[in-house]
């Protein structure tokens, strides 16, 4: 039981659900937005471990499944478009409401 | 030759059209962004008259392992089609309703956003596997969200925001559900998985986690919170693209997976027709009770996007039966149903639009007297709420009767009453707005400002092609045809 939990797919796999698992509870528990997106990053953090699991888990002899790989790559493109509109949209935001409060 | 042309220039010149108008001149910026939309349509036509059969296209010869595989058939070309015209009409709108002097300059930024909105939509319908469909979904929410901050106020900024972060979760939940579904089937190609053995536990907990993130996303009916904020909100023709198109992505990949891909689901597709019918009541009675018209006109849509989610137990059943033409019609039914709600959703945010313009509030009581000051635009209200409600001649009369007559006869009985039912509250909010606009305007009101021809004449397009689809309706039906999980046998 200790000798699997201790190859390396199953301990990526379980770290990553532990991250998806974080990212979901403080997007839940946080309104504010700074804390939002970093727990929407923390969640894609945990996806991206999750399918490095996977391509480590296809492994055909010394190297491990490609196909994966390409996807994480991707997916961390998007994902840091994401964070950059978001972040964008939070700071245009807070200008403007600190233009009408002053 | 000429159908792999077409579908090429479905993919790329919308694309093209996102550069040319980021780069080009601002004198230039017209003329070409008016090329790219003739060029675009074309391209979809040709590809919609030439299609006989659903046929696959390897990208640059790479095959299914590796590359990104094209799958056409009926039901993406119909998406296309739909998208086209939407498009189209809007395209011809926003050239009036950003030419106008009354509305500020953000038309710099509409342009490139709305090319990109258009090309991510059109390589979604088309393309064959699960995580490129990830990434256009998530190029159309990036476009989507930009295109609703071109308002430039606090709470469109914040309207944004919500629904930006409400996707991006959405987004996700499919991601992980996508990434399960390849360590457990070993590719990412839909019409390679298919069909999916109906005892499988962890192909059951992906096809879960990516039905949550797309209806976070489609907005059905529990998590439609940042619809009404968001599409209410936004500039005329921007809310005629999100409730007409955006919406029905998440929509179309549901489909493709719970019918041609999970072909044996028989109750799970029942949560999904409950919460459809949740979403038909609930935001029907909101939208009655709506005293902004640009709101009521969301609330619409959050209801609208109930019935097709009634298709999935519909659809489900009709997989078990023997008879062929039940099947079809079923099929049919629920696809002209998106396709009919797309364009008169459209052409009643186009229409709002107008009546904003022309009087400068969307509050429902200052409409009096719309019927005599803009007759064209209550007239194509008239066309849209008749659609919705499901009255011929229509396109969604058509829709809602295949989709009646396929419950009925199916025996989902608690569904066909749901649907009559949602008939009756949408004539509450139709009438409503027509009630308003027929009344004798009050001297008090503000003289009105004139509205741009082509503008009137985009809505007019619109309110034209859904009585067309009331009337040629074995047109859309054939192209329908090609490629349908439900095929009819010995039919021509």
């Amino acid at each position: 039981m200790i000798a699997e939990l201790s190859s390396p797919f199953l301990l990526y796999g379980a770290v990553g659900c532990l991250l998806i698992g974080m990212g979901l509870y403080s997007l839940a528990l946080h309104t504010h937005v700074y804390r939002r997106i970093l727990a929407w990053n923390a969640l894609g953090g945990g996806v991206f471990l999750f399918l490095g699991a996977i391509a480590k888990r296809n492994a055909y002899g010394g190297s491990s499944d490609p196909l994966p790989q390409a996807l994480v790559i991707t997916g961390i493109v998007v994902s840091v478009s994401a964070t950059a509109l978001a972040l964008a949209i939070a700071r245009r935001l807070q200008t403007e409401e600190r233009g009408n409060g002053a | 030759m000429t159908r792999d042309l077409a579908l090429t220039s479905v993919l790329l010149v919308p694309f093209l059209g996102v550069i040319g108008t980021l780069l080009l001149p601002e004198r230039l910026r017209r003329p070409f962004s008016f090329l790219v939309t003739t060029l675009v349509l074309a391209a979809v036509g040709a590809l919609a008259v030439s299609l006989r059969d659903a046929f696959r296209y390897e990208i640059s010869g790479w095959g299914a392992p590796l590359g990104i595989d094209l799958h056409v058939d009926g039901l993406a070309v119909a998406m296309l089609l739909l998208t086209g015209t939407v498009a189209g009409a809007v395209s011809a709108y926003a050239d009036g309703h950003y030419r106008d002097g009354s509305s500020q300059k953000p038309a710099a930024g509409f342009w490139p956003l709305f090319f990109g909105l258009w090309g991510s939509l059109n390589a979604l319908f088309l393309v064959s596997d699960l995580f490129t469909m990830y990434v256009c979904l998530e190029l159309m929410t990036f476009s989507s969200v930009a295109l609703i901050t071109l308002a430039k106020d606090a709470q469109a900024l914040r309207a944004a925001l919500t629904y930006l972060m409400t996707a991006l979760t959405g987004s996700l939940a499919y991601l992980l559900g996508v990434a399960i579904l390849y360590g457990e089937m070993g590719t990412l190609d839909w019409t390679l998985m298919s069909p999916v053995p109906g005892d499988d536990p962890v192909a059951w907990m992906a096809l879960s986690l990516m039905t949550a993130g797309l209806i976070m996303k489609g907005a059905l009916y529990p998590l439609h919170f940042w619809l009404p904020g968001a599409h209410a909100i936004a500039p005329a023709p921007v809310s005629a693209l999100l409730s007409a198109l955006v919406v029905k992505a998440p929509f179309f990949i549901l489909l493709r997976l719970w019918v041609q891909v999970w072909t044996d689901a028989p109750y799970a597709s029942h949560v999904l027709g409950a919460l459809g019918a949740g979403a038909i009541i609930w935001g029907s009675f909101q939208a009655i009770i709506q005293e902004r018209v640009k709101l009521m006109v969301a609330y619409s849509t959050v209801a609208q996007l109930g019935y097709l989610f009634l298709a999935f137990p519909i659809l489900e059943t009709a997989a078990r039966t023997a008879d062929q033409a039940a099947r079809q019609d079923a099929w049919e039914g629920v696809i002209y149903f998106a396709l009919s709600h797309g364009v008169a959703k459209a052409s009643m945010f186009l229409v709002t639009g107008l009546v904003v313009q022309a009087t400068k509030t969307d509050d429902l009581r200052s409409l009096r007297g719309a019927a005599a000051h803009v007759p064209a635009a209550v007239l194509v209200w008239g066309l849209a709420g008749i659609s919705l409600i499901g009255l011929p001649p229509s396109g969604g009369f058509i829709a809602k009767w295949q989709l009646l007559t396929s419950a009925i006869r199916f025996g989902l009985w608690p569904y066909a009453a749901v649907i009559l039912f949602g008939g009756l509250l949408a004539s509450g909010y139709v009438f409503r707005v027509l009630w308003y606009a027929f009344l004798a305007p009050d001297g008090s009101s503000a003289p009105k400002a004139r509205v741009p021809a082509v503008m009137v004449l985009a809505a007019l397009f619109l309110g034209t092609v859904i009585v067309l689809m009331g009337i040629r309706t074995a047109d859309v039906f054939a192209v329908l045809k090609a490629g349908s999980p439900f095929p009819t046998v010995g039919a021509p």
